[in-house]
């Protein structure tokens, strides 16, 4: 009979529960394993999901998905599906059982893919392809679009519609492609080539509506990539949901998040453009109309300037340069003192408030100063001008019939009112009418002497 | 094979119509244009407004496909789509 070796140490149960579970634990805190799905449970109050991996009959790991991260599991998982379950291993000493707290689930096989991606994403990213700097700039507004995509499907119909909806008048190319499967990738690669050895688009939008990650591989392979980041023109990519992100999108120029979303991008709403363009417009008409009130304003002032002035007296010259003059006194003296106003309000916003009073003050003699010294100087020279507007009115009026009259000549007229220029065209006993510088009187003819005719 | 050349007679691009508007509202909103000018630039504006609101107003075009000819990528107006052979269950889509 066998007998066990003489005990050094004797574990108490949970003693030894506890020494295998720090093994498991720190052996396996971070593990990939791929299993058949099976039993799997969601626990309704909790959200948590409870399952095994199987592998045949050879094993079995009981596995928990909590919550938050079932909620972060893109798939449907079944009973059945092959997968692949990252996680940490945990002891549960009271059951004496181990579990996987599974914190990544996926569809088995992707593994090699995800790999494959991950160098080519590396590699791409060293070559500086994703870089921000490689962004190009979307024209504002094409007027040829280039889809790369399937010509069946929601994707198309979709991007279509948007396009349309936004701006009527775009012009859409199709070029269409595989966008799933064996060559799929060649296709789009060679459709992007195509675009741009064609060259008359001005943006191109490389499309797939939703599907599983495998279903958007083509996306993440090489040709593609380098194809469009060689196209001459920038790229849109709308591939897949939101939460897809592809080698593709992170090529592009611009990744939208759906095809719906890279129509919207390529395009704008043209009624927004409507509602921008009618903005401009009536801003353009309200700066002509202000332009065109302060014309009229200014004509106004101009006109206004003349209305009292008494038309009678034609002496055109001197009044209006007065005129002048005086209104350029009347400016000067204003823009100075506008001037002093703003260097004032200029002086106080510099000096802040403790130096305000003071140079309130300095500015108030200097405006003072100003304006005394100036109202003079208006006076005096228009006093000037009056006077010598005084002496030309009098000089005409000396030039003047009424002014030789008062000179002391008188005119002589007949009954018929011409004036009698010589003597002989009266006769004795006629009536003249005789008018002086002041009044007039009627006279009858005495003589007339003739005199001698030249 | 249907060759159109679309960009035989370029319209005046969209942008630089969009740009020069801006401009000229710019330009009045300055004040600095001698009346008769504000005018001119003013009637250049309603223009522009007007060519550009008739582009935003124009027809929904033909879709084109682009194909690999003889001579090179050319496109053919195609509103229908359908490649007869490749994918025969698809049928024509409806644009």
């Amino acid at each position: 009979m066998a007998t066990a070796p003489a005990p050094s140490r004797i574990y108490t149960v949970s003693g030894l529960t506890n020494v295998i579970r720090e093994t498991l634990e720190n052996r396996f805190q971070a593990v990939w394993v791929k299993g058949e799905i099976s039993g799997w449970k969601v626990h309704a109050a909790s959200g948590n999901v409870y399952f095994k991996l199987v592998e045949g009959k050879l094993a079995t790991i009981d596995c928990a998905l909590y919550r938050l991260a079932a909620s972060r599991v893109t798939f449907q998982p079944r009973d059945g599906m092959e997968v692949e379950a990252f996680g940490r291993l945990s002891v549960y000493p009271a059951r004496g059982s181990y579990q996987l707290a599974v914190a990544e689930l996926r569809p088995g096989g992707m593994g090699q893919l995800l790999i494959r991606y991950e160098e080519l994403k590396k590699r791409l990213q060293a070559e500086g392809l994703f870089d921000e700097a490689r962004k190009r700039p979307l024209p504002p507004y094409p007027r040829r679009i280039g889809l790369v995509t399937s010509h069946a499907g929601a994707a198309v119909r979709d991007l279509i519609k948007v396009l349309r909806e936004r701006w009527r008048g775009i012009e859409i190319v199709i070029a269409p492609v595989k966008v799933q499967g064996i060559g799929a990738s060649e296709e789009i690669a060679a459709a992007v080539e195509r675009f741009g050895r064609y060259g008359k688009v001005d943006v191109l939008i490389v499309a797939r509506g939703g599907g599983s990650i495998e279903d958007l591989w083509s996306f993440n392979e090489e040709n593609v990539v380098r194809a469009i980041a060689r196209s001459p023109m920038p790229v849109i990519s709308g591939v897949g949901h939101e939460s897809d992100v592809t080698l593709a999108d992170l090529v592009a120029d611009v990744r939208a998040a759906t095809p719906s979303n890279a129509a919207q991008r390529a395009v704008r709403d043209r009624r927004e453009v409507r509602e921008h363009v009618v903005h401009l417009t009536r801003r353009a008409e309200g700066a002509v109309r202000r332009g065109l009130g302060n014309a009229r304003h200014r004509l106004n002032g101009l006109l206004g300037r003349y209305r009292f002035r008494d038309r009678r007296e034609v002496i055109h010259g001197q009044q209006q340069r007065l005129d002048d003059l005086r209104e350029r006194l009347i400016e000067n003296l204003g823009s100075r003192l506008t001037g002093s106003r703003s260097r004032l309000a200029a002086a106080v916003a510099s000096y802040g408030l403790r130096e305000f009073p003071r140079l309130l003050q300095l500015r108030h003699e200097a405006v003072n100063r100003l304006s005394h010294a100036l109202a003079p100087a208006a006076a005096r020279a228009a006093d000037a001008r009056r006077k010598r507007l005084a002496a030309a009115i009098d000089q005409l009026r000396a030039l003047s019939p009424r002014g030789v009259l008062e000179r002391g000549y008188c005119l002589a007229r007949a009954a018929d009112g011409s004036l009698v220029r010589v003597a002989s065209d009266l006769a004795a006993g006629q009536l003249v009418n005789l008018e002086f510088g002041r009044g007039e009187a009627d006279a009858r003819i005495e003589v007339v002497r003739p005199g001698e005719t030249s | 094979m249907t060759s159109k050349k679309n960009d035989a007679t370029p319209a005046p691009r969209f942008e630089e119509g969009m740009t020069r508007l801006e401009k000229i509202v710019e330009e009045l909103e300055g004040g600095r244009l001698p009346l008769e000018e504000s005018l001119t630039r003013f009637e250049e504006g309603v223009k522009l407004s007007k060519d550009l609101t008739r582009t935003l107003e124009e027809a929904e075009k033909r879709i084109e496909r682009l194909v690999e000819g003889p001579s090179g990528p050319d496109t053919v107006a195609d509103g229908t789509l359908s490649e007869p052979g490749d994918h025969p269950s698809e049928g024509e889509l409806p644009f």
